[in-house]
């Protein structure tokens, strides 16, 4: 079966995850964190903390020398390195972990994946679904990579001016690269820059701290009101991704900073016109005296 | 000859046999304790070894199985872990080494020169054989070895020995293609060769051996000084003085003499009691005789 493009299935998920009965479902616990972290719920601004529990919908940003680790109930693992931002499109259901998690850039590991778990991870070079074992992803500026640490996993990708889509199925000690708007390439082992690339959480097996949270939901700690420069990448993202975003940041154009960032940055995301400029999209009043327009009192001939 | 020339005599010779024994026991005994700490320092040395190995294998090795995947990591070879401990050791006793000397290795630095070949040709020559000890000369003085064969007794070596294309991708990145390989189970492939320096210990045996000689002589020397002056003060000394009265008075001269003082009780204060009362005798028979 072939995976909808990232672009397809990904607009259709957010209206489902974002309802607020998915919302306040529960899809994996943050249980290792270093270094400062944001996440971005509705339009708030939280600082993560161990024990806090991730939900669809949520923005991840792992500083630049931060590190994370969500665990979910069937054991397996994500970890994110530093630098990574992430989105989750969509939730689980049921004990077994899965979802749909957008990767704009940075470092990630999939580990303790069974076969009753459903990840996707979503860039914009391609989607990765690992089926069994443990894959390592880095996202550059231009260039994305894979590696199979273990068991196997299906990569699809996108169609592009170099090749058609294209699907892949990676196994155990192989690695996938593929430079943006270039056709991947498989090779026989990471290379150098890749492992350079990884923090050193990611060359051991991920820890598994779940049990230590199981019982405790300890909630994100409320830093501010996200500011445009803080969603920025998101709101600028691919369409796919950046126009559910909408309705979600929509209160926030109420701010003027915010507003005025917005209409700056309008090229970036047309969508927006309509939220900032609703007066450009009401209908036109016709102008008098045009054919079927009754004219008035003042205007028309004396009787 | 005068007493005192005999008795000195005596103890001379009785010294110098007392010594030539000592010196040979002693230094028989110094020599084998320092071959027994020569052998002893090896057999510890290649235990530490072999505990090492053990601890990288069964540890260490496991902890750095994901890390393996993506780049070779030496650390995780027994062989490795064993030698570098060593190199840390030697740091401070260089004289020391120890080496896996192995025919075909995977690192160069394993490989086994003339000697060290020769000892593992031995162990697959004899399979029973378990251990290999003997001595040899190095530039740095004689040198006292032990070596331990180093058999291919799990499957889990030839996951990284057999064959190029059975062995970790990241290990042939790391050492190439061309060594390391064609391994095969129960096959000797090398030895574990501890060498410990004979020079040290036995120079220490030495220093032994001329400190408790000097020590020993010397004891003699206060002992001889000590009898001889006792000997003079207590025997040779009243009885010369005795000896000179009983002379004189035996010439009938110097009978008013006044009796000789008696400080002891000993031998040699009875002899002098016994003289005293004998002179009174002999005075008072004088003068009988006059009368």
């Amino acid at each position: 079966m072939r995976l909808l493009s990232p672009n397809g299935w990904i607009f259709g998920l957010f209206a489902f995850a974002l309802t607020p009965v998915q919302a306040a479902e529960r899809i994996g616990t943050v249980t290792l964190l270093e270094g400062p972290a944001a996440l971005v719920r509705g339009t708030t601004r939280y600082a993560f903390a161990e024990g806090v529990r991730f939900r669809p919908g949520d923005i991840v940003e792992v500083s630049d020398k931060g590190l994370m680790e969500i665990e979910f109930p069937d054991g397996a693992a994500l970890a994110m390195g530093p630098g990574t931002q992430m989105l989750a499109v969509a939730a689980s259901h049921g004990r077994s972990a899965a979802g749909d998690y957008y990767v704009m850039r940075g470092a990630v590991k999939v580990s303790r994946v069974t076969k009753s778990t459903i990840f996707r991870l979503v860039t914009p070079d391609f989607t990765l679904q690992p089926v069994e074992g443990a894959v390592v992803m880095v996202l550059g500026a231009a260039e994305g990579s894979v590696f199979i640490e273990g068991g196997e996993a299906r990569l699809d990708e996108p169609a592009s001016k170099a090749a058609g889509a294209l699907s892949l199925r990676l196994k155990n000690g192989q690695f996938y690269t593929r430079k943006t708007g270039q056709k991947g390439v498989i090779g026989p082992r990471p290379s150098e820059p890749f492992i350079a690339a990884l923090p050193r959480l990611f060359l051991d097996p991920l820890p598994s701290r779940l049990a230590r949270y199981k019982e405790r939901d300890i909630a994100p700690k409320s830093v501010d009101e996200a500011s445009y420069e803080e969603v920025e990448p998101w709101l600028k993202a691919p369409p796919d991704i950046r126009r559910p975003l909408m309705p979600r940041f929509r209160p926030r154009a109420s701010d003027p900073e915010f507003r005025k960032a917005l209409v700056a940055n309008l090229r970036y995301h047309p969508e927006w016109d309509p939220v900032l400029f609703p007066e450009k999209y009401k209908p036109k009043q016709p102008a008098p005296g045009a054919p079927g327009v009754p004219a008035t009192a003042g205007s028309g001939p004396a009787r | 000859m005068k007493l005192i020339v005999k008795f000195n005599l005596v103890f001379i010779v009785v010294f110098l046999l007392g010594l030539a024994a000592a010196s040979y026991v002693s230094k028989e005994l110094l020599l084998r304790n320092a071959r027994d700490e020569i052998v002893e320092s090896a057999r510890l040395m290649m235990e530490s070894a072999l505990a090492t190995r053990s601890y990288t294998s069964n540890q260490v090795g496991p902890l750095l199985k994901t890390q393996m995947k993506y780049t070779f990591l030496p650390q995780s070879v027994p062989a490795y872990s064993a030698t570098e401990v060593f190199n840390t050791v030697r740091k401070n006793f260089p004289e020391y080494a120890y080496k896996e000397a192995t025919l075909n290795p995977t690192n160069p630095r394993d490989r086994a020169n003339d000697w060290e070949a020769d000892i593992v040709q031995q162990f697959r020559n004899v399979s029973d054989k378990a251990e290999v000890v003997g001595e040899r000369d190095t530039p740095a003085g004689r040198s006292f070895y032990i070596a331990r064969p180093i058999q291919i007794k799990q499957d889990a070596c030839l996951s990284c020995h057999s064959t190029v294309d059975a062995a970790p991708k990241t290990l042939i990145d790391l050492y190439g293609p061309a060594n390391g390989f064609g391994w095969k189970l129960n096959e000797v492939v090398g030895a574990q060769i501890v060498s410990v320096p004979t020079a040290v210990p036995i120079a220490r045996a030495n220093r032994a051996f001329q400190t408790f000689m000097a020590s020993l002589t010397a004891v003699f020397a206060f002992i001889f000084v000590a009898l001889n002056l006792m000997l003079w003060y207590m025997v040779i000394r009243p009885v010369t003085r005795l000896s000179r009265l009983a002379d004189q008075v035996s010439q009938g001269e110097n009978m008013d003499a006044p009796d000789f003082v008696v400080k002891s009780s000993d031998e040699i204060g009875v002899l002098t009691q016994s003289f005293n009362r004998m002179k009174k005798s002999l005075v008072q028979a004088m003068k009988m005789l006059e009368t």
